[in-house]
């Protein structure tokens, strides 16, 4: 039952995110003929096919990437199926970084990522923190608790500094909600590099996943150490999503239910887990994004909109149907 | 052969392990006894790699614990902890990812459960998965931590027998028991713990001679000998 759903499924979604991305590029508020586009290089429908629609395809495909193989890392770290990079206060986290970094240092752009990635760290460092000196068990309440108190500060945060400094931040809403509307090319260079790094770096860590799963005892009893995968997985997780979050804004809720709906697949194995979210992520966001920017053409909606409106009753099915 | 002299486990200010030495032969069963909060799953835990830090030395062969790499110890020891993680997978392909897995459930006669999931499994069920996981690997030095807490007759009989396979395998056998009377009847060597102590080390002998289970446990014994010369001992 388990291999097989995989094995249908995962060439399924394959050739169903490729459909998206095509059609992502195709499809917008202006008509292009991709044909002339390609051919003729000082065409409009060339600078909008590429300019314009690919970097937003690749930006979507990235953060979707980033956020859902994020969320999985953190589940795996804390062994909590809640836990996500929104939750656990990286996202906010970064993205204060990111709004104070750009209020000072607007012109630093490619040292963006590595402001993010401090912010995220110091956020879920603080949620760890809170969370281990509520509760002796690494919890699951007392983490989403953390994550909560960490995540008000941090959005109370953003929010002042995009009250006092309302240049930096034009679109708030956009912002918080998270979205793709201003993403231009060179903005994804170094986040797009450090988001594949990590990806690739995460397939490295499927057997310790597993290994971590077991538990501290029995894990240290194989041969590993527990707490030094935990803090690799985090580290990963951060330099991910914090790298999503210069371009993307907060979008929060695919790194969530991404990895929920990766398990219900692969039934729990990591590395198929890892597989089907590595597809699943961009595959949702890449959706939300093209919904976002036609459903009320030729006017948008934050892409973080439709993450939810997918996302949500998604996501409970999955929760009820486990329940049960 | 494992050898552990003086050994002490603090964590946090608190002295868990205090001087510890005993010796663990091949091929024999050692049963760990001791009341609640009296070391015993701290001893297994130390055994088993479980603390990066120490003072004292465990040996395995010669060789001390700390200086084995990670990747090292994955042969020396295999562990069947007390307080068994939750995860939600089906129990074969948790069993297929270790080479041995499958294969040991089906010799405890339980190959069944495979199509079960993890989370739905009984208490006793997922005691018997990873027993079977924990023999799958393989090492010098086996720990299971009170393996028969809550199991019903039958597989205790499967626990023990899988033990006695061990020690005929010539693997070192480390067993934490509450019931003395259990511990009597499948053990070769005996520790006693008190309050991080060991209060007492030998052989069925010397338990039964010793007035260490009244004076621990509280219990009153009465010592028969039947007619081959056997010992056997009540507990009152």
């Amino acid at each position: 039952m388990n291999k097989k759903a995989f094995r249908i499924a995962f060439p399924l979604l394959i050739t169903l995110t490729i459909l998206i991305a095509l059609l992502s590029l195709l499809i917008g508020s202006a008509d292009i003929n991709p044909v002339h586009a390609i051919l003729n290089k000082d065409s409009t429908d060339h600078i909008i096919l590429f300019s314009v629609r690919l970097p937003r395809m690749l930006a979507a495909m990235l953060a979707g990437l980033a956020l859902s193989v994020s969320g999985l890392l953190l589940q795996s770290a804390t062994g909590n199926d809640l836990a996500s990079p929104n939750i656990i206060g990286m996202n906010s986290g970064s993205g204060f970084a990111v709004l104070l970094f750009l209020s000072f240092f607007s012109e630093l752009f490619d040292v963006l990522p590595f402001a993010a990635f401090i912010g995220g760290l110091v956020a879920s460092s603080l949620v760890f923190i809170i969370s281990a000196s509520v509760s002796r068990m690494n919890s699951s309440g007392s983490l989403i608790l953390g994550g909560i108190a960490v995540n008000a500060l941090f959005n109370a945060f953003i929010s002042t500094l995009s009250s006092l400094d309302p240049d930096v931040l034009s679109t708030y809403s956009a912002f918080s909600i998270g979205g793709f509307s201003s993403v231009q090319a060179s903005m994804l260079y170094v986040p797009g590099i450090i988001i594949i790094a990590s990806s690739v770096a995460a397939f490295f860590m499927t057997e310790r996943m597993d290994v971590i799963r077991l538990g501290d005892e029995i894990a240290s009893s194989m041969g590993y150490r527990p707490l030094s995968i935990r803090v690799s997985l985090v580290a990963i997780a951060a330099l991910a999503s914090s790298s999503a979050v210069t371009f993307a804004g907060l979008l929060g809720f695919v790194g969530l239910v991404t990895p929920h709906i990766a398990r219900f697949i692969s039934e729990g194995e990591s590395r198929k887990t890892l597989l089907l979210t590595v597809v699943i992520g961009p595959l949702l966001v890449m959706l939300s994004d093209l919904l976002a920017r036609t459903v009320v053409m030729p006017g948008e909606l934050p892409a973080g909109v439709f993450m939810a409106i997918i996302g949500v009753p998604f996501f409970l099915f999955l929760l009820i149907r486990r329940a049960r | 052969m494992i050898e552990i002299s003086n050994l002490s486990v603090s964590v946090k200010g608190r002295v868990l392990l205090n001087g510890i030495s005993a010796v663990m032969e091949d091929g024999k069963i050692y049963a760990l006894l001791g009341e609640n909060g009296s070391g015993k799953s701290t001893f297994i835990r130390a055994l088993t790699s479980y603390f990066p830090d120490y003072s004292g030395s465990i040996a395995f062969d010669g060789r001390e614990l700390k200086t084995f790499r990670q990747k090292e110890r994955e042969k020396l020891h295999s562990l069947l902890p007390q307080m068994l993680p939750h995860f939600d997978l089906s129990v074969s392909s948790f069993l297929s990812m270790y080479p041995d897995g499958k294969k040991e459930l089906s010799k405890l006669g339980l190959g069944y459960l495979l199509e079960e999931r993890m989370n739905t499994l009984s208490g006793g069920e997922k005691e018997m998965v990873f027993l079977a996981f924990a023999l799958s690997r393989s090492a010098q030095l086996y720990a299971f931590d009170e393996p028969e807490a809550g199991l019903d007759a039958m597989y205790k009989e499967k626990t023990e027998n899988a033990v006695r396979r061990l020690a005929e395998g010539g693997k070192t056998v480390l067993v934490s028991f509450h019931d003395i009377g259990r511990a009597l009847r499948i053990a070769d060597g005996f520790m006693i713990l008190s309050h991080g102590e060991l209060v007492f080390s030998g052989n069925r002998e010397e338990l039964l001679d010793d007035n260490v289970i009244e004076r621990i446990f509280g219990l009153k014994r009465a010592l028969f000998t039947d007619e081959n010369g056997e010992k056997h001992i009540l507990f009152i």
